[in-house]
């Protein structure tokens, strides 16, 4: 079986998450300052409920196979919601970055195509495997960084500590419509139990992948939400997508605007993340059918998604992505980390 | 078939055997009253070898009463013909050592027969390396000669724990190759899994390198190849000192290397005989190269096409302006310049060399001065086909990759902007990063990363240092020990 080192595994989580960032919050809360403090505490509750996943990754219990080679039909059911949170997961994507396309590039490509390309990529690079998306997804780490470093030497922004308000009882519910909001966004846990499956053996490497990317997260985000609110201020609630407005004010003698070279490390960012997504729904439906299925599966669902305009950040989104990761992520682990621990206790008693 | 006894029914079935080929000789002779004949295949022996090594000594055998197998054993045991005798027993053991370059003795009331090495074929003489030149080092390159290509790697590994195995292959055309490793260093799994590779191919002729790599790669959907090839000995000594096995073909100046990795085609002899940061620079320019050869044709058409907001106003004026003039849309100005610069390049590749330059003349006044002043192609676009071919050149060994990969990216680039080039970059690394080639993944040390053999990735340590580091391709295997 194809194995990826928990540096990829941390990676492969990171880069789903810059994804999830670029696209999926645009335009739909006000920025503020009150989101620093929430993100810390977010973190700390992502963490307490990555545990059960965790004590039973690197505890050598390979929950995927499990469910995989049991004959139970309660083990095919949930075999098979990981592949349809993932297919979810998966279109949302698609249909963000079409959207994406559609508002920030209108004249390059229509939306469908959009659509259509990606999801066809995708399922190539996910046919390939977990190990080949996972060295790719290191090369794509580092364009990211290389992209943000040379950005923020040649961004002509200035900070403006004006914009950094003190917080208030007033913002308590945007902490906590934020905080919800970045929970629901914590699909690391059910992928961090597919790819754990993936993980070579060595010790704590779950845990390892796990603090890298809760921290990465947690640092990446403040940096992020610090650079939107000094350099845009409130000027960031109507832009539709605060990181590339970021990006405008970077610029050199040769290139005028990173708005484009921003999308091309988005965009490729887009197939590696939805590669992934798709290899962890087609391992739920094993065989060459499985992989054909989720990509007409996601295809259609992509295409009528954008058609709908489907919100994958509305309340019922929100309820469908929580759901998925509390019992995917947490209650699942959890529940069979108890069955291991019983299992323990009856052999020792006999 | 085993031979026969009877001298002239052995003939006639060798005779049968080669269809009465013309360059089938036949020499009957009789040593102490027993009917021989030696047989050899016309332009593969060396007459005077024979007759110095074989007839001289065979007329001279003299003994009363002398039984057929005295000749033989005199042939094979007691006498010193040559350091190569072998028996043969069949009509193929005959055809296969007549094909070697063998002369055979067949001795009237003798079951077996003697195979002497005489090996006397012309064969181009050891020349400077055609496609791998280099300033320092080496100036040798491998012959069409296996046993001389053998003999140049052993000059330079003066040591028992370098390993030559030969086996043949092709149906039809028996072709020897050797297989080169260095013992202990390359895995004996890796040696095996070789052998028994190249053991499968079932093709009739073997006609050079390109035969073997699909079987020792075995990556049918790779854009990459997992094997590279080589015809400098020294590069072949030092690619199977980090534990590579290499194949050479007889008849074939090239040597086999697997497993080849991507950052291998960005070094060069030259860089391990210069100062470490001359070699960075050398090789960031290659790298630099291979992204400009294979992608600056498509980044271009994305950028003035699609996303014209990315150039700087004075860039975008200067294009606009160039571009005003030319009839066709800019994609297929760019195919038509990209077309034509293939079919130049093959035409000087192909023609003889006296002729080659004419190509580059008619090349340089029909693309170079009377396109652009006829106004069908604009300056800026041939100015970024100048760079892109120049840059092409400077990696040979990817030319094939790095020629597709700029029509993929022309019609990315040019249908979809950034968002085709991105796909299409994201899906050759995707390739690029499933591939590999006995285990070994093909863009290691890189992805995935090996912190050790990095010595030697972008920027090469000193020898000092480099002998306290040593990495050999086993340590690169990533199957479940990535890092």
């Amino acid at each position: 079986m194809a194995k990826i080192s928990s540096g990829q595994m941390f990676i492969l989580l990171i880069l789903a998450r810059i994804m999830h960032t670029m696209v999926f919050h645009s335009a739909d809360f006000s920025v503020g300052t009150y989101m620093l403090p929430t993100l810390l505490v977010t973190t700390l509750i992502e963490a307490a409920l990555s545990l059960p996943a965790l004590i039973l990754i690197d505890g050598g219990s390979d929950i995927i196979s499990k469910l995989s080679h049991g004959s139970k039909k309660v083990y095919m059911l949930l075999r098979l919601l990981y592949s349809l949170y993932f297919l979810y997961i998966a279109t949302g994507t698609i249909k963000y970055i079409a959207e994406f396309m559609h508002t920030q590039f209108r004249r390059v490509i229509s939306p469908i195509a959009v659509i259509v390309i990606l999801a066809v990529a995708a399922a190539y690079c996910a046919h390939l495997g977990i190990e080949a998306l996972a060295r790719a997804g290191t090369v794509v780490f580092w364009i990211f960084i290389a992209l943000f470093i040379s950005m923020a030497l040649v961004s002509e922004g200035s900070f403006n500590t004006s914009n950094l308000t003190h917080i208030t009882g007033n913002d308590f519910p945007a902490m906590v419509d934020y905080a919800v909001r970045d929970l629901s966004s914590g699909w690391w846990l059910p992928m961090l139990v597919v790819l754990g499956t993936h993980l070579n053996g060595k010790k704590y490497g779950a845990k390892k992948a796990a603090a890298g990317y809760l921290l990465f997260k947690l640092v990446m985000l403040e940096v992020l939400a610090v650079l939107i609110i000094l350099v845009l201020g409130k000027f960031s609630d109507i832009l539709g997508y605060p990181l590339l407005a970021l990006g405008a004010y970077a610029r050199t003698i040769f290139v005028q605007s990173f708005d484009a070279v921003n999308m091309f490390v988005w965009c490729m960012n887009a197939v590696l993340v939805c590669g992934v997504y798709l290899f962890i729904s087609s391992e739920g439906m094993k065989g060459k059918k499985g992989e054909f299925a989720s990509l007409a599966i996601t295809l259609a669902a992509g295409i009528i998604a954008y058609n709908l305009d489907l919100d994958f950040n509305g309340e019922v989104a929100l309820i469908i992505k929580t759901a998925g990761i509390i019992l995917l992520g947490v209650v699942l682990p959890l529940i069979l980390m108890i069955e291991r621990e019983v299992k323990k206790c009856v052999s020792s008693l006999q | 078939m085993n031979l026969s006894e009877n001298l002239e029914r052995s003939l006639s079935k060798v005779k049968d055997l080669f269809g009465d080929s013309s360059d089938l000789n036949i020499v009957r002779f009789e040593a102490s009253g027993i009917k021989c004949a030696v047989l050899t295949l016309e332009g593969m022996t060396s007459s005077s070898d024979l007759s110095k090594m074989l007839f001289s000594p065979l007329m001279d055998f003299k003994k009363l009463f002398a039984e057929p197998a005295d000749i033989y054993n005199y042939l094979m045991r007691k006498g010193l013909f040559s350091t190569e005798s072998k028996p043969v027993r069949t009509y193929s053991d005959i055809s296969e050592r007549l094909c070697s370059g063998f002369a055979v003795v067949l001795i009237n009331g003798e079951r077996r027969g003697a195979a002497i090495g005489a090996q006397g074929f012309k064969t181009r003489s050891i020349s400077e390396p055609a496609t791998e030149n280099n300033i320092k080092g080496s100036m040798e390159a491998f012959s069409d000669n296996l046993k001389t290509s053998m003999s140049m790697i052993r000059r330079r590994l003066k040591s028992p724990l370098l390993r030559f195995e030969t086996m043949k292959a092709g149906e039809i055309s028996s072709t020897e190759l050797a297989i080169a490793y260095i013992s202990g260093k390359a895995p004996e799994s890796l040696v095996s899994e070789v052998k028994s590779r190249l053991g499968e191919i079932r093709l009739d002729i073997i006609s050079g390198t390109g035969c073997l790599e699909p079987f020792l790669s075995q990556n049918p959907g790779s854009f990459f190849s997992g094997c590279s090839t080589t015809e400098r000995p020294d590069t072949l000594v030092a690619k199977i000192n980090e534990g590579r096995i290499a194949v050479l073909i007889d008849g074939v100046p090239f040597a086999v290397v697997c497993p080849a990795l991507f950052m291998e085609n960005f070094q060069a002899v030259d860089d391990y005989e210069e100062k470490p940061y001359f070699a960075f620079l050398q090789r960031l320019l290659r790298y630099l190269s291979f992204l400009a050869a294979g992608f600056l044709p498509g980044i271009y058409l994305a950028a003035t096409i699609h996303h014209p907001e990315i150039l700087a106003k004075t860039i975008m004026t200067n294009l606009i302006t160039s571009e005003e003039d030319t009839p066709f849309p800019l994609m297929l100005e760019m195919v038509i310049v990209v077309v034509l610069f293939e079919i130049m390049r093959e035409a000087g590749l192909r023609l003889p060399k006296a002729v080659g330059g004419a190509v580059s003349i008619v090349g340089g006044l029909v693309i170079g001065d009377a396109a652009v002043t006829s106004g069908l192609i604009s300056s800026p676009l041939l100015i970024i086909i100048g760079i892109t071919a120049t840059c092409s050149f400077v990696l040979p060994s990817l030319n094939p990759q790095l020629t597709a990969l700029r029509f993929i990216g022309i019609f990315a680039g040019g249908l979809a902007g950034f968002f085709g080039m991105a796909v299409f970059s994201l899906v050759i690394l995707v390739n690029a990063s499933a591939s590999d080639c006995l285990s070994v993944p093909y863009l290691s040390p890189a992805a995935p990363f090996t912190m050790k053999a990095t010595r030697d990735l972008l920027w090469r340590v000193g020898y000092r240092k480099m002998q306290k580091r040593k990495v050999t391709v086993e340590s690169l295997n990533g199957s479940g020990r990535e890092s």
